[in-house]
């Protein structure tokens, strides 16, 4: 089921009515009806992929049961060790089996040797997998670690697993975060509920009235960019910068918001990621959920920056080509993300990447420094080229784009139109800035204005809003 | 709880105040657009029965078919010009399914081209104003076009409403020097002028061609037209009309040449598909051995009274009655 589509519409306020009119009284209830909801809001797409979640919850249920009671820590690496490997092969087969076969082939026939391709299968790949398969892993890793106390509970557990919300494209939660939090008595609670309607309205209009409508744009030109002049392709490159944004970091603001109206508080996925000053405040501000997966379960286990410089950049190197290769199995993400470290590198040699954490542009004015304007365009210059990777079909394509956007800087007027999305847009970005949970924290008067306007524009490009999210296919 | 689903409930009844208010005021204008031209063309011919041919479509079809030389070339049969500009053929069908005319033995030529099925609307030209909508209920109304789209359309409308509707229609948006040129006896417009080359030309920005969306009810209602025609009529010739050599070079190539290729591409593979027989496109958008000059246009699309002379001698080879 999509957030932006007619089913959802109906199926939010009845689960919502259920769950504090009906269940409200009984936590187990409540609970079985997150289960039960979440596994009709995935078998929408497909129920047949639902087994393919249950059986991930029993997996990680019963080791995450069982580590604690063993004796040794070797055995207890062993359970570990069974719940990654399944995890990661489910991941592995459904998303990158093919990728492999092909390789291979590819391999063998630039060596000469031409073999049928017998093995390449016809497979689907299940919504949303690889953000349960990383939400499922971490809680069996936690208990390892002794951060968390497994639960003996499976209604909560599975709940936590494929909570609907956040189940398809995030944000990655932590069981150290919402199992608790599943696990406790909710009240509904007015403020919540408000900030969780504001939450989802603005999601909404990233989603369906920026992003769906720069997307017949963005694919028009990467479709065709050999017959666009470099000004349009820029425009393509820009335009697809900001659809993605408002795509991924939409559907992330209306799981937040649609967790609030349940009482729930997951983490956050973007920190208005265009506003950085860096590449390594871009990288605490984008797809932080994703982000700090890798720093939690895969850079520090390898040393992190504990280790000597040497490691410490190959360990960057590998957190970057890994989260590449987790969107998907094409070069094009390998390559976007060896081109991030790239960009992250030098930072972390002359120790700029930890500059800004706590800060944010135009802190104490109404407008950036001339000096945050620049670093802020520069960072967003660079990022934009890496989308071209990101979208590209082919590495081959995407070099040829990129070549191509540095000759003839004349602009197609048929795209210009797209501007009038993007700048408004910044405009209100830049008003939220500070609070990236907390949209129209506006005057009253501005506040219902834009609500209304918002609604209303949501309403009206709803209808022609059909297409799913991007973060769907990763 | 209580005072979370009170304010929702405020907002909400709010907003379907808003949508609905706006919907019913869009509603309100229908009504009042003027159907005269088409009106008095087919208040002419109920009474007579001597007319074997007709003519009907949009402002090419009036300006470029001349009745007279189609009645010569075939021995008196009888030809009728009833295309209005922005009378796409499905408005045609609604009139002609109000006569109560017998039409079994009759023939039809109509224009179209693609402003007939096309759902965008971000331009208030009469191509939407006045299309097909008064054949639908109040509910495929609200449907046939997006919402977006609707909502683009209900601003221009208010504007419409608020500068005097009709009056403020024709002296900003219809800025046609033909408007005043009274029809021939047969319903032919004859229209004199010349295609004016300096006049520069943003195809892109073009919107007319902005937006083009053929994948809605216009485009199932102009199918339902073919299918009615097919089945009431002896044979109809459906015409997508020649464009002036100044505008073909400009748009070759471009996705306005796509447009109308794969408009063309469409209608022929409707016709095909459905097996109506009696139906005949003829393109003489892709024809090049039409011998129209640009000096027989008096704007990109329309011949002027030489060139429609050229063009019905030209069309009366293609067609037999």
């Amino acid at each position: 089921m999509l957030f932006n589509s007619g089913e959802f519409l109906f199926f939010l306020p009845l689960v919502f009515a259920l769950y504090w009119f009906v269940f409200e009284k009984d936590l187990k209830y409540q609970n079985f009806l997150i289960l039960f909801s979440s596994y009709v809001f995935y078998g929408w797409w497909d129920y047949r992929f639902l087994s393919l979640i249950f059986l991930s919850t029993i997996v990680d249920y019963f080791v995450g049961l069982n580590i604690p009671k063993q004796d040794s820590e070797k055995k207890q690496k062993l359970l570990l060790w069974c719940s990654v490997l399944f995890n990661l092969s489910v991941l592995g087969f459904f998303k990158y089996y093919n990728f492999f076969v092909d390789s291979w082939i590819d391999l063998f026939s630039s060596m000469g040797y031409e073999i049928k391709s017998v093995w390449t299968l016809n497979i689907i790949l299940p919504v949303g997998i690889s953000f349960y398969t990383f939400q499922t892993m971490s809680y069996s890793i936690d208990i390892y670690r002794k951060k968390l106390n497994p639960t003996i509970d499976f209604i909560s557990f599975a709940s936590f697993v494929s909570f609907f919300p956040q189940l398809v494209a995030g944000p990655i939660e932590r069981a150290t975060n919402l199992l608790p939090q599943i696990l406790k008595k909710r009240k509904f609670q007015y403020e919540q509920g408000v900030q969780g309607l504001r939450l989802i309205l603005w999601g909404m209009f990233k989603k369906v009235v920026i992003a769906d409508s720069l997307a017949p744009m963005v694919n028009d030109i990467f479709s065709n960019y050999q017959d666009f002049s470099g000004g349009t392709l820029w425009l393509g490159a820009i335009y697809f910068a900001f659809q993605i944004y408002c795509d991924f970091s939409g559907y992330s603001d209306i799981a937040i918001g649609t967790s609030k109206l349940f009482g729930f508080e997951i983490m956050s996925n973007f920190k208005f990621p265009y506003f950085s000053r860096n590449i390594g405040e871009f990288w605490r501000r984008w797809h932080i959920s994703l982000s700090t997966w890798f720093r939690d379960y895969l850079y520090i286990p390898l040393g992190g920056s504990k280790k000597g410089k040497w490691r410490s950049l190959r360990n960057i190197l590998i957190i970057f080509l890994v989260s590449g290769f987790w969107h998907g199995s094409n070069l094009t993400f390998i390559f976007w993300g060896l081109f991030h470290s790239i960009l992250f590198i030098p930072s972390f040699i002359f120790k700029t990447n930890r500059k800004f954490v706590n800060s944010v542009i135009g802190e104490n004015a109404l407008f950036p420094t001339p000096k945050e304007f620049i670093q802020v365009c520069t960072t967003l210059f660079l990022v934009t080229i890496g989308w071209v990777f990101f979208r590209s079909q082919t590495i081959g394509d995407s070099f040829e784009y990129l070549k191509n956007m540095f000759f003839e800087f004349n602009f197609s007027s048929k795209f210009i139109l797209g501007i009038i999305y993007i700048i408004p847009f910044i405009f209100l970005e830049f008003q939220m800035r500070f609070n990236e949970r907390l949209p129209f924290s506006f005057k009253l008067f501005y506040k219902y204005t834009l609500y209304i306007v918002f609604t209303l524009l949501i309403v009206f490009w709803f209808y022609t809003s059909k297409s799913k999210f991007i973060y769907f296919q990763f | 709880m209580k005072k979370f689903l009170h304010r929702l409930l405020i907002y909400f009844l709010f907003l379907g105040i808003l949508i609905l208010s706006n919907f019913f005021i869009v509603e309100l204008i229908y009504p009042k657009i003027d159907f005269s031209d088409i009106k008095n063309k087919f208040k002419n011919i109920n009474a007579d029965d001597s007319i074997k041919v007709f003519i009907g479509g949009d402002s090419r079809a009036e300006r470029q078919i001349i009745p007279e030389i189609l009645n010569d070339k075939f021995g008196g049969v009888g030809v009728k010009n009833l295309a209005c500009g922005a009378c796409e053929i499905t408005r045609f069908k609604n009139f002609f399914q109000n006569t109560n005319f017998s039409t079994t033995n009759k023939i039809l030529i109509l224009s179209t081209s693609i402003f007939q099925v096309n759902e965008s609307i971000n331009y208030f030209d009469p191509w939407y104003s006045l299309s097909s909508f008064n054949s639908l209920n109040v509910f495929q109304k609200y449907n046939s076009f997006s919402f977006k789209n609707y909502l683009i359309f209900s601003i221009e409308s208010h504007k419409f409403l608020v500068k005097e509707k009709l009056k403020y229609f024709l002296k900003e948006y219809l800025k046609y020097s033909y408007s005043k040129v009274p029809y021939n006896e047969n319903g032919f417009r004859p229209v004199k002028g010349f295609l004016d080359k300096k006049k520069e030309i943003n195809i892109n920005m073009n919107p007319l061609y902005s937006n083009i969306h053929m994948e809605g009810i216009r485009w199932l209602k102009f199918t339902e037209s073919i299918y009615f025609f097919s089945n009431n009529f002896k044979k109809t010739y459906i015409l997508i009309p020649p464009p002036s050599k100044y505008w073909k070079k400009i748009i070759i190539g471009t996705f306005i040449d796509k447009l109308n290729q794969n408009f063309i591409r469409k209608t022929k593979n409707y016709i095909k598909s459905n097996d109506l027989k009696n139906i005949v496109l003829i393109d003489f958008y892709n024809d090049p051995n039409i011998d129209l000059l640009d000096i027989h246009f008096y704007d990109m699309q329309h011949t002027n009274s030489e060139g429609a002379k050229v063009f019905t001698k030209y069309l009366s080879g293609e067609i037999c009655f």
